[in-house]
């Protein structure tokens, strides 16, 4: 008797987006297994953020369908938002709030209680390094500290399911490190994190599920190390296998005789 | 020096073209904003050609009377000469305050950093920059009368005289291009810090708005003080008997009376000019008024130390300009103040009778409003301008009388008060969602539903109301309304009558006329979607007259001023009612506009 699939954290089934005459999610099937570290990758432009947004309901789908946690994202759109965190491609952070005063809305807006909103927040800033800095305005947080608060409002609520769209962009290392801990941890709970980023090595270290979109398509997707053996079963790095799915030809760089002359 | 200049002249003609290309891209409308942008610099400086080419016509003119004129059109001319250098020292230094009241903006600070990666030492970056300060309006406007001046003095009067007016004010024009080039560098170090630029623009706009109603409050006070003077009362002057017409003067005696008094008045004009505050000969364009005084009097050589002062001053701005400049580009960006803060010891508000998520959209509204310079001045400024206007309409209680207490000053200033409260919130009502900008997208991701979002914003209005309405009532009170209750009963009734009709329309304005706009700035960028603001401010409109018809109605019917306060609360229950539906309609109609508000607020 064959072993039962894993349930899904996200499913699409021909999701398509269009603009105008321009499409940029071209009826791709996404299958996230629950408790899985999802890397999404793609080329600039492939479609990468636009899928987020769709999956996430800042987006509404042109065609097709999406379930997350095993509700229908599209007419159950609050439900899903109750156990979602997501931090979005350009962060979505009030400037004229602190950074505590954001954790707060974000904690009264999932009606959590008032003394778990305080705990959480306390050992969220704690743990972002923030503390020094919760009663400013978000305004004049740094570009990291930006990402740190985002991230930290999407871990608030607890939510069972992360999406987290370049989320190490403009960290510092030890933050960088920090996070990654924290968000192995959470897969380890059983969490699922569906993340995207354009470094390559943060992918093959934490991700066991990669899919690669390439021009609007799904190309490929699956556990990591199945995709990495390939067809041929010869291991590949996450790099060449990136560059094969995309059809990007070896990069040729021109003489460019006179750098460094 | 000459190729980096003409460097940066390729490099605006190609920021101009490239704004064209994005806006064309944009539509129509936009395209011809950006060619506007384009043309009317071009515009403004056909207009100073033509101020600085009259003024140093005059200035010729000027000289002449300096140099060979009677003793009355050398003092006249001194006195203008004198006068309009010190408007144009004046508007130099305001003219930093005007510039901030636009508000802080990064591009400073982002062509500064450009200019400094450029393979140009320091030092000549700051020659360069302290050069163009000479392109400043007000130093191109009379660098060529302060030239004319000195030759014309040298034509008319000694060669002397001639030189060292012309030395005079060429110090003087270098003490301009110095002065305005400190005053440049300390603007965007003070514009670098969001707290200290939002304060500077606070600041400035209290400042400005108080000035422009002085004169007003002067005028009035002036007048209570000369109804009060013993002897000066409406009686006393009526039972003065009129005293008999003077015998008709010749037309000899009228021509030598009129030079007479022309000739005092130039007298008095000049003693008047002599009497300037002793500190004002310390400006610099006074000490070139002195020196020029000096030198035209035949005492070239005794105005030697004015023009030394003159000097002085331009190369004491040159150090404080050099000093600013290294602090500019040296220091890194500052972020404003704030710091550690125990969570368990925030308080988590929430409003009563609402759900959770309308009550956080509602308080952070309101929060993040306050917060910005919109918001603050919202609250500073709006009873200011009641209070003012209470003031000046105090004596008018007394005109109406036919119908009583129908129109009485109080009505009035209720109304007003009303008025104002609501176009302060005109930037967050008209533009409820987009305003929120990326936090628009932070309520989008959270488990609010479309209802609770467009409720949350209506109330947050309400909170950001009636602390301005309050404030304005309590303005209105002291300066004339009083603190009746009816009164303040009928004024917050009124109020709530026209906030509940106006909401509903501002909501739906604010769904399908969104823009992204920074409150933090007082220009364009912070205002709603013209189409919004307009047609609100036109509901404003009808709303103070359903206003009106119900306070003036309620008193007419029962002759009372409760009368007015029981037909605002009528109203007031009716706009509720009204309101309830609308915004549920309005909830609909987000949720199918969602993608494109929410890409607005975003600024794609």
């Amino acid at each position: 008797m064959p072993a039962a699939a894993p349930p899904l954290a996200v499913q699409t089934h021909g999701l398509v987006r269009r603009f105008g005459d321009f499409t940029a999610v071209d009826g791709i099937d996404l299958a996230v297994p629950a408790g899985s570290f999802f890397g999404f990758l793609g080329p600039n432009g492939a479609g990468k953020s636009t899928t987020i947004k769709c999956l996430t309901g800042l987006l509404r789908p042109s065609e097709g369908s999406i379930r997350i946690l095993g509700l229908d994202a599209l007419t159950q759109g609050i439900e899903v938002r109750r156990q979602v965190g997501v931090v979005p491609e350009d962060l979505a952070l009030f400037d004229r709030l602190t950074g505590l005063e954001t954790l707060t809305f974000v904690g009264q807006a999932h009606a959590l209680p008032k003394a778990t909103i305080r705990e959480r927040a306390a050992e969220l800033l704690d743990v972002m390094e923030l503390g020094a800095s919760a009663g400013k305005l978000v305004a004049d947080y740094s570009h990291g500290m930006r990402r740190k608060i985002s991230l930290a409002a999407a871990l608030l609520p607890g939510p069972k399911l992360l999406f987290l769209d370049e989320p190490f962009e403009g960290v510092d290392a030890i933050a960088a490190r920090q996070l990654r801990l924290l968000l192995q941890r959470f897969v380890e709970r059983g969490g699922t994190v569906f993340l995207t980023s354009h470094v390559l090595e943060i992918v093959e270290r934490l991700c066991d599920h990669v899919g690669v979109i390439h021009r609007g398509a799904l190309v490929a997707q699956g556990p990591f190390e199945e995709l990495r053996k390939g067809a041929d079963g010869q291991g590949r790095s996450l790099e060449q296998l990136f560059l094969d799915l995309v059809g990007a030809d070896e990069l040729e760089t021109r003489q460019l005789d006179w750098l460094g002359a | 020096m000459i190729r980096f200049v003409l460097l940066l002249l390729r490099l605006r003609w190609q920021l101009a073209k490239g704004a064209f290309r994005a806006a064309s891209a944009k539509g129509g409308l936009a395209a011809l904003g950006a060619v506007v942008a384009v043309v009317a610099p071009f515009i403004a400086a056909l207009f100073l050609l033509v101020g600085a080419v009259a003024l140093a016509g005059l200035a010729w003119k000027g000289g002449v009377a300096l140099g060979a004129g009677p003793d009355g059109d050398r003092g006249l001319a001194l006195l203008i000469m004198r006068l309009s250098l010190g408007l144009g020292t004046g508007m130099l230094l305001i003219e930093p305050a005007i510039r901030a009241s636009r508000g802080a903006s990064g591009d400073a600070q982002s062509a500064l950093t450009r200019l400094l990666l450029l393979p140009v030492s320091r030092r000549h970056l700051h020659v360069s920059e302290v050069a163009s300060s000479a392109m400043d309006p007000i130093v191109l406007l009379f660098a060529p009368a302060l030239i004319a001046l000195g030759l014309s003095v040298a034509r008319s009067s000694s060669v002397a005289a001639g030189v060292v007016t012309l030395l005079a004010g060429l110090l003087l024009i270098v003490g301009f291009v110095t002065l305005a080039a400190a005053l440049s560098f300390g603007l965007q170090l003070v514009l670098r810090n969001r707290q200290r630029a939002e304060s500077l623009l606070l600041a400035t706009m209290v400042a400005l708005i108080s000035f422009a109603l002085l004169p007003g409050l002067l005028e009035r006070l002036e007048d209570r003080r000369k109804a009060l003077a013993p002897g000066r009362s409406a009686a006393a002057e009526e039972v003065e008997p009129m005293a008999p017409p003077p015998p008709m003067p010749s037309d000899e005696e009228q021509a030598a009376a009129h030079a007479k008094r022309r000739a005092e008045n130039e007298q008095r004009r000049v003693q008047r000019a002599e009497t300037f505050p002793v500190w004002l000969q310390w400006l610099p364009s006074e000490a070139h008024g002195r020196a020029v005084a000096t030198a035209t009097g035949g005492r070239p050589v005794a105005a030697l130390p004015w023009l030394a002062w003159i000097g002085a001053f331009a190369a004491g701005a040159w150090w404080l300009s050099r000093v600013l400049w290294e602090r500019l580009v040296s220091s890194p960006e500052s972020s404003g103040g704030g710091g550690h803060v125990d969570p368990a010891s925030v308080r988590l508000r929430e409003l009563p009778l609402v759900a959770p998520a309308t009550s956080v959209v509602a308080l952070t509204t309101a929060r993040t409003f306050f917060r910005t310079v919109r918001g603050k001045l919202a609250i500073a400024l709006t009873p200011l301008t009641v209070g003012f206007l209470g003031f000046m309409l105090s004596e008018g209680s007394k005109v109406v009388t036919e119908t009583g207490v129908l129109l009485s000053v109080r009505g009035r200033l209720g109304w007003f008060a009303i008025f104002m409260s609501l176009l302060s919130l005109l930037p967050v009502s008209a533009n409820a969602f987009a305003s929120d900008r990326a936090g628009l997208t932070l309520q989008a991701l959270a488990p609010i539903g479309v209802r609770r979002l467009v409720w949350g914003k209506a109330l947050g209005g309400l909170l950001i109301y009636l602390p301005c309405l309050l404030l304005c009532l309590l303005a209105a009170s002291f300066v004339g309304a009083g603190f009746a209750p009816s009164f303040w009963l009928r004024t917050l009734a009124s109020g709530l009558a026209a906030l509940a009709f106006l909401t509903p329309l501002a909501t739906w304005m604010s769904i399908l006329l969104p823009k992204h706009a920074d409150l933090g700035t007082l220009n364009q960028a912070g205002n709603p979607h013209q189409g919004a603001q307009w047609v609100v401010i036109l509901g404003t409109g009808v709303v103070m007259a359903l206003v009106g018809l119900a306070d003036v109605g309620g008193q007419f019917v029962t002759g009372s001023p409760w009368g007015g306060v029981a037909g605002c609360l009528l109203l007031a229950a009716l706009g509720l009612v009204a309101a309830w539906p609308l915004l549920d309609a309005a909830s609909e109609a987000l949720e199918k506009r969602r993608e494109v508000v929410l890409s607005t607020a975003e600024g794609r």
